[in-house]
C-alpha cells in the first residue's frame, strides 16, 4: 500500500515466512551437518557507526505552496536514507499538519511540531496531530540538529 | 553532500528577509522567528533586511503587516547578541534616518560573506 507519492505505510503484521519441512523420506539435516553461516562485514561506508544523524526542517508556507512540497519530501527522503528528521510548520504550514503524508510519516518515527503562536492566530482548535510549542522549539531544533533547512 | 565541521561554537543562522511589508505579513513573522530564537542564545542569529524589506525600518512601520512587531523583534534580535543589517531601496532610503542608515547598511560583498559564514540560511 502506498500513501500519495508517500512512504509506504505497514497496517498489517509483517507476514512471518515459515521454514518449509523437509519432502517426505529425506533426511533431515542434523545441526552438525549444517555449516555455520558466514558473517560478511557491511562496508564500512554503510556500516552503522553511530547514533542516527539529525535533520531539521522548517516549513513556513501553506499546503498549497510549492516549498510545502519541498519540506515533505525532503523530509520523505531523509527518513528513507535512516535520519532522524524533526519538522517544524511555522505561520501558515501548521494548516497542513494534518497531511496524510506528514501524518504516515510521524508513525514512523517523524518528529512533528507546530507553531503554537501559529495555530491560534489561526483559531485552529487544539489536536494532538503534533507537539505544539513556541519558538524554543525551533531554538533547539537548530542548535541540536546536524543539518537544519528552511523552506519558506 | 559534505559533512558539518565539528564545531564548538553556537551555529550561525542567517536571516534574509527580502518581502514586503507593505504587502506581505512575513518579514514581521521573520522577524519574529529571529527574535524567538536568538533569545535563547543558542544560535548566533543575524538579520538582513533587503531592499523592500527595508520599510521595517521606516519611521512609519508601525502602519504595516505585523508593523507592531518590527520595533519588538528587531530589539531583541540586538539584545541577544544578534546583528541586524540593511539594505536599503532608493525608495527607502527616503524614509529611514540618516543615522540608520549609516549604522546599518551592509553591502552586497558583506552580504556574501555573512551567507558564506553562516551554518544555516533562510530566506523569507
Amino acid at each position: 500500500m502506498e500513501s500519495s507519492g508517500g512512504l509506504e505505510v505497514q497496517t498489517s503484521p509483517i507476514p512471518v515466512q515459515m521454514p518449509e519441512p523437509p519432502p517426505t523420506g529425506e533426511p533431515v539435516p542434523t545441526v552438525a551437518a549444517v555449516p555455520e553461516p558466514v558473517v560478511a562485514s557491511a562496508p564500512s561506508s554503510v556500516q552503522e557507526t553511530g547514533p542516527k544523524r539529525k535533520l531539521g526542517v522548517l516549513v513556513s508556507v501553506g499546503p498549497g505552496h510549492p516549498n510545502f512540497e519541498h519540506g515533505v519530501r525532503l523530509a520523505e527522503a531523509a527518513m528513507r536514507s535512516g535520519m532522524e528528521v524533526y519538522l517544524y510548520c511555522l505561520d501558515d504550514a501548521v494548516l497542513g499538519i494534518a497531511d496524510a503524508r506528514l501524518q504516515s510519516m510521524r508513525g514512523l518515527g517523524l518528529r512533528l511540531f507546530g507553531c503554537e503562536f501559529a495555530r491560534r492566530r489561526r483559531k485552529m482548535p487544539p489536536d494532538e496531530l503534533a507537539i505544539y510549542g513556541g519558538l524554543t522549539m525551533l531554538s533547539d531544533l537548530t542548535a541540536a540538529t546536524d543539518r537544519f533547512v528552511g523552506f519558506n | 553532500m559534505a559533512e558539518p565541521e565539528v564545531k564548538n561554537r553556537k551555529p550561525r543562522l542567517l536571516i534574509l528577509i527580502d518581502s514586503d511589508p507593505r504587502t506581505s505579513p512575513r518579514p514581521a513573522e521573520a522577524l519574529r522567528v529571529a527574535g524567538g530564537i536568538g533569545v535563547w542564545e543558542q544560535v548566533q542569529v543575524s538579520v538582513v533586511l533587503r531592499h523592500a524589506a527595508s520599510w521595517a525600518y521606516s519611521a512609519d512601520a508601525e502602519g504595516l503587516k505585523g508593523g507592531r512587531m518590527f520595533r519588538q523583534f528587531i530589539g531583541m534580535v540586538r539584545e541577544s547578541g544578534g546583528e541586524v543589517y540593511l539594505q536599503a531601496s532608493e525608495e527607502t532610503m527616503q524614509v529611514i534616518d540618516a543615522e540608520t542608515l549609516m549604522q546599518s547598511n551592509l553591502k552586497d560583498s558583506r552580504l556574501a560573506e555573512l551567507a558564506a559564514g553562516a551554518d544555516y540560511l533562510m530566506r523569507f
